[in-house]
């Protein structure tokens, strides 16, 4: 049953999602379940808003509901947790940039250190 | 885009183009009012016209291979019609015995090189031309002739010549000042396309790089035997990283467009492998 202490993980690359999975599992002793869209994440439904750090790849791929529209969903469905958007884009990049303007969760740019990735989620109460 | 080079070459096509048809047209006028004149001859009005003619002919035919110098060398023959004509036909006018305005088509031809002249050199021998051509012609004439032109004649031309050259300095002046803001546009688009590309490539390859980082990661949690391998690896993605900070300052230099986030993975995958595109 996934939740409470759980890392949830939104990536739409196949490779880089199970791999942080594992790396959280194995590397970092902590539970995470890893979805690759934003149909998958509401499809995750309660069980989603029950983890307690969530990280938000920002572009989930063109012509898709980004990492912005997982991040609405969840804080409109409840998630006080907390949220944290990766992005491999730039700065001035419009969904970065709207990412910025909402507020509420920290962005970091790929790629991250394993140690940065650890203190995330090890910091989930911050 | 249009390039400064283009709008030079077009500028001096068009203005040969225009001065040529000038010729053409304005000597069919000048024939058509003088033909009443006693010893008229068609000849020198028809020699200017159909030099006109036949370098209209020639523009169209060479307009794609068209250039600054050959817009210029046109000008120049032209002129050259245009003043052998004159200097015949200004004999023709002056000795009719009315009154007459003394080298009109002069005066006319030297503010009409203000407009159309490609370059300053072509233009300013071309005023140079038509005020030369009219003061050297009064000499010719008979003194009594000269006595009957009105006060001040021929020597209105150099007026007119200043004018022109004034005219021709400014407008060439402007024309320069144009093309300089064309070729700073194109220089800052490439840049704008540079900038877009490094950027482009610095996002693709962002998250092959995290794979790569936090499959050391796992690796080493895994397997702490391979912790020299995997040392080096990991410096190599440090370097691969800071590649990517380097590219930083490209960000400020691209602004994106309307719809650019959602092409630019399409057009990444196009320019670098030709493919289907892949994500960041």
């Amino acid at each position: 049953m996934i939740g409470a202490g759980f890392v949830l993980y939104v990536e739409d690359n196949d490779d880089l999602r199970e791999l942080v999975v594992e790396l959280v599992t194995i590397a970092f002793q902590r539970r995470c379940v890893g979805v690759g869209s934003y149909e998958e994440l509401v499809a995750l439904g309660e069980e989603a808003l029950g983890c307690s750090v969530a990280i938000l790849d920002i572009n989930l791929g063109p012509n898709r509901p980004s990492g912005i529209d997982a991040y609405t969903w969840l804080r409109d469905k409840g998630y006080t947790g907390r949220i944290v958007f990766l992005t491999g884009h730039a700065s001035n990049h419009p969904l970065v940039v709207e990412a910025k303007r909402i507020g509420g969760a920290e962005i970091f740019s790929k790629p991250i250190d394993p140690d940065r990735l650890r203190s995330i989620v090890e910091d989930e109460g911050q | 885009m249009t390039l400064s080079r283009d709008l030079a070459i077009r500028h001096a096509w068009r203005g040969a183009f225009v001065a040529a048809a000038l010729n053409a047209v304005g000597m069919s006028v000048d024939f058509v009012l003088a033909r009443d004149i006693p010893k008229v001859s068609i000849y020198p009005f028809a020699m200017s016209a159909l030099v006109g003619i036949g370098l209209v002919v020639f523009l169209l035919i060479r307009r794609q291979q068209a250039t600054v110098r050959l817009g210029s060398v046109v000008f120049l023959l032209n002129t050259v019609a245009i003043l052998v004509a004159l200097w015949i036909t200004s004999g023709y006018w002056a000795t009719t015995g009315r009154t007459w305005t003394p080298f009109q088509a002069n005066k006319l031809g030297a503010l009409a090189v203000a407009m159309l002249a490609p370059q300053l050199g072509v233009g300013l021998a071309s005023i140079a031309g038509f005020a030369a051509t009219a003061i050297g012609k009064f000499y010719f004439l008979d003194p009594e002739i000269q006595r009957g032109f009105p006060v001040g004649e021929p020597w209105f031309i150099l007026i007119y010549a200043l004018f022109g050259a004034v005219l021709l300095i400014y407008r060439l002046r402007g024309m320069a000042l144009e093309r300089e803001m064309l070729r700073v546009q194109a220089e800052a688009a490439a840049a704008e396309r540079l900038a877009r590309t490094f950027l482009r490539l610095r996002d693709y390859t962002n998250t092959p790089i995290q794979t790569i980082a936090f499959t050391t990661e796992l690796l080493r949690a895994k397997n702490h035997d391979l912790k020299p391998i995997l040392d080096r690896l990991e410096r190599a993605v440090d370097k691969l990283t800071e590649l990517g900070h380097a590219l930083n300052s490209y960000e400020n230099a691209h602004k994106w467009s309307p719809g650019d986030e959602s092409l630019a993975a399409t057009m990444m995958a196009e320019q670098l492998f030709g493919s289907e595109p892949r994500r960041p």
